[in-house]
């Protein structure tokens, strides 16, 4: 079954890498996997979050206003019909639970087995070795998780440290000792890089939030949108009225004094936008670890960033560029602009792609170039002239002459570069 | 710390060899099975600002699957500036591989404004050909190499070959939407695309797949790209272990138009890129020891339905020593959470966190956990 060749275990053992496994493993693997595959976070139901990691809650709900006082007629709309732009209803999108957490290091470095994760090295002075763990002892599970590779995957023990570590760093690892060759439960204490970013967050006019409602607080690099921090978002459901507390677990590597930083933060609930910070706060690099207080605002029908028809002309300057809001209309626009040039809807991960792209200072003129310059778009065209008119056509919204096209043609060959040729057209048209 | 490259890094041959396809495999431990989700990039039909009753498992699906995705694009760490990087490199390679790697450079030279990236040949065999000639060319590829490739690597000037996978393709096979076919297994699949000879079992008619129905007694026409096509030479060497393929009933130009034949051809079949299905056509499952495995973006992302192609970048690890970090920052920056989705935005897939951390261990030596 020359289909088996597919499957070659992920493993670093070498000789297993080197050898294509029995096809009789094929599909049980696939079967296993299939049997025990859960999501390993449980961002799907909110209300475990927190309680399986023994992490706290960063949302702390508060009883100390009435909810009452919240009239019918303003609620919020959850079909988006308020906001002047089209929901063509392809697909919705919503701010999914992220859990900020601490990037908790053991110290070891390891290779994956099918056993687990084999110690190669233990870092002196790490919570590693003061546990005890030494070269060649074998972890096997991870606060319970198995580890390593198996079953035709790889379940790594950095990311099981991620989900499994409680808010002070312990965890409990079930270890192969190398030397008594006995398996032993080891509870580790961890040490953490990560720096801290706490604060709370108010709402304007306190009104009692819909179930299921989101806070997301996000420290961005506002001098490079693209820079995006480890850590530097976290996204919690909030209940009740405000105020709210929220935790940023940062990785400080990822901050360059010399850049200047801002904090935005929103409310929404599915993927409408409740209430928002005004104005991004700006946050001096040297002060990161200081208190910060927010207060929202309601949104007024939601914010239209990065958004729009196709303009002509209207690429960012450079890098300068403001920081935009996530919010519903950017997903809409993403629809839109897949219908127009790939005449379908974007899947899930490319909502979230392209949002993350738009989030980051891009213009939607700038996803429209990457669109007709990528691969997918190209491969429907059998020449270069066809896809050349198709391009000026969804751009200009109208037929390029014969002179136009060999002018476009000449210049796509000389430059042997879709996107280049593109960001002329957009900038003649 | 250990030393970079050190004793522990793992030889070349075996990387090269293993990478591929190891991707596929490697189930995304956070993504949802695949039985249990829907295409999340069918039709839905509904009028602007409302959701159907029918619609409301279908929100709440995609809540679940876009819970699965941020968790699995989170684990991935965004790209860690950890110094200045000037320099130039010349890429070349496969189309496809081209249009990436220039996605790719626009993003990182956001980060690394002084390094030039040039283009170099086009086509996957040209680029390998000229890595083997000249080291310092990095070389984009979208197929898995061979052992003919390494060995001509190495009889060239690319002394120590270190092949990344950098994001995947999926494929699919798809038939027209009305053949009543509920899955194929993977021998059903290769009696399909093996040409007919001494001793091979080939499928000529509908009924030798096990499809049954006005259909059974009617020859299987195969839709097909080009002979050199990236998919084609993937049907080749994946299914058909370098067999020769059985003619195709017509040849397209561009997978899209595959996609098109098949949905007019209710005898067609052909496998295209997974996001080309027009609503005429269907996806196949695959059929594993009993079980079905439908062709859904969760599938792929779990690495379920493991028909992936891989593409990888090709370079000369002894350029690492000399080239000031570039080509371990550039591999770091794909291999980055903006990388990824910048593959996802080309109409790719990223790839499991949990193998990026390997591959990453072999690009920077062995990460600390």
């Amino acid at each position: 079954m020359t289909l088996s060749k597919l499957l070659i275990l992920p493993t670093l053992s070498a000789a297993m890498m080197a050898s294509w496994i029995d096809s009789s493993c094929l599909g049980q693997g696939w079967l296993d996997y299939a049997r025990n595959a859960q999501p390993k976070v449980n961002v799907g139901a909110p209300s475990n979050f927190g309680a399986t990691n023994g992490f706290p809650s960063t949302a702390v709900p508060s009883t100390s206003f009435p909810s009452t006082s919240f009239p019918q007629t303003t609620s919020f709309d959850p079909n988006m019909t308020n906001l002047g732009v089209p929901n063509n209803g392809a697909f919705r999108v919503g701010p999914t639970l992220v859990p900020n957490r601490k990037d908790w290091k053991l110290g070891v470095f390891v290779q994956n087995t099918d056993i687990g994760a084999l110690v190669t090295q233990v870092a002196p002075g790490s919570a590693g070795q003061q546990a005890g763990l030494e070269p060649n002892d074998v972890i096997v599970a991870v606060g319970g998780s198995r580890i390593g590779s198996f079953d035709n995957r790889i379940v790594e023990l950095a990311d099981e440290l991620r989900r499994s570590t409680d808010s002070f760093g312990r965890v409990s690892l079930l270890v192969l000792d190398a030397r008594q060759r006995t398996l032993q439960a080891l509870p580790v204490s961890m040490n953490t890089t990560s720096s801290s970013m706490t604060g709370s967050v108010m709402t304007r006019d306190r009104v009692q939030l819909p179930f299921g409602a989101v806070l997301t607080v996000q420290l961005q690099n506002a001098s490079k949108p693209f820079y995006e921090i480890l850590g530097g978002k976290s996204v919690t459901q909030v209940n009740s009225v405000a105020p709210f507390q929220f935790e940023l677990n940062f990785d400080p590597r990822y901050i360059d004094p010399r850049d200047q930083y801002q904090l935005i933060a929103f409310i929404s609930s599915g993927n409408t936008e409740l209430y928002r910070l005004q104005q991004p706060i700006p946050i001096n690099p040297n002060a990161l670890g200081q208190p910060v207080n927010l207060t929202l605002e309601r949104s007024q029908g939601g914010g239209l960033v990065n958004s729009g028809p196709l303009p002509n002309n209207s690429n960012n300057p450079g890098n300068v560029v403001s920081v935009g809001y996530p919010s519903q209309v950017d997903s809409n626009a993403v629809n839109q602009m897949y219908f127009k040039f790939l005449r379908r809807a974007p899947s899930a991960k490319e909502t979230l792609a392209w949002n993350s792209y738009l989030q980051g200072g891009n213009s939607i003129n700038d996803m429209a170039a990457k669109l007709m310059s990528s691969p997918q778009f190209q491969d429907r065209f059998s020449n270069e002239s066809a896809y050349l008119q198709q391009v000026i056509q969804l751009t200009s919204n109208r037929v390029p002459s014969q002179q136009e096209l060999s002018f476009w043609l000449t210049r796509l060959q000389a430059t042997g570069s879709p996107e280049i040729v593109i960001g002329e057209i957009l900038q003649k048209n | 710390m250990l030393k970079r490259y050190g004793k522990h890094a793992i030889s070349l041959a075996i990387v090269v060899h293993a990478f591929c396809f190891t991707a596929i495999l490697h189930a995304q431990t956070q993504a949802t099975p695949a039985s249990q989700t829907k295409p999340a990039s069918g039709k839905q039909e509904s009028s602007p600002g409302t959701i159907p009753p029918a619609n409301v498992a279908a929100a709440a699906q995609n809540e679940l699957e876009q819970a699965a995705l941020t968790d699995l694009i989170e684990s991935i760490e965004p790209y860690f500036k950890e110094k200045e990087i000037k320099g130039t490199a010349t890429l070349a390679g496969s189309s496809t591989m081209l249009a990436l790697g220039k996605s790719w450079s626009d993003r990182f030279k956001k980060f690394h404004p002084e390094v030039t990236f040039t283009r170099g040949v086009d086509g996957t065999e040209a680029a390998l050909k000229a890595l083997a000639d000249d080291p310092t060319v990095i070389a984009g590829v979208s197929r898995p190499l061979t052992d003919e490739d390494i060995a001509m690597l190495k009889s060239g000037k690319c002394k120590d070959p270190l092949s990344i996978i950098v994001a995947l393709d999926p494929l699919a096979l798809y038939v027209h939407k009305d053949n009543p076919i509920i899955g194929i297994t993977p021998g059903q699949l290769e009696s399909i695309f093996r040409a007919p000879g001494n001793g091979v079992m080939h499928a000529a008619l509908w009924s030798d797949v096990g499809v049954a129905g006005d259909i059974a007694a009617k020859p299987v026409r195969i839709h097909a790209r080009s002979e050199k096509s990236g998919t084609t030479t993937f049907i080749k060497q994946m299914i058909l272990e370098n067999g020769d393929m059985a003619m195709e009933a017509q040849s397209h130009k561009t997978s899209e138009d595959v996609c098109k034949a098949i949905g007019s051809d209710l005898q067609g079949v052909g496998i295209c890129g997974f996001g080309e299905a027009t609503p005429d056509v269907k996806a196949v499952p695959l059929v594993l020891n009993g079980a079905r495995i439908p062709a859904t973006e969760q599938a792929f992302l779990s690495g379920q339905y493991p028909f992936v192609r891989p593409l990888l970048l090709i370079i000369d690890k002894s350029q690492m020593a000399t080239d000031g970090g570039l080509r371990e920052a550039m591999l770091r920056y794909i291999l980055s959470r903006d990388g990824q989705l910048e593959a996802v935005r080309a109409g790719f897939f990223p790839m499991d966190p949990a193998f990026i951390r390997q591959e990453l261990d072999l690009i920077s030596g062995p990460q600390m956990r």
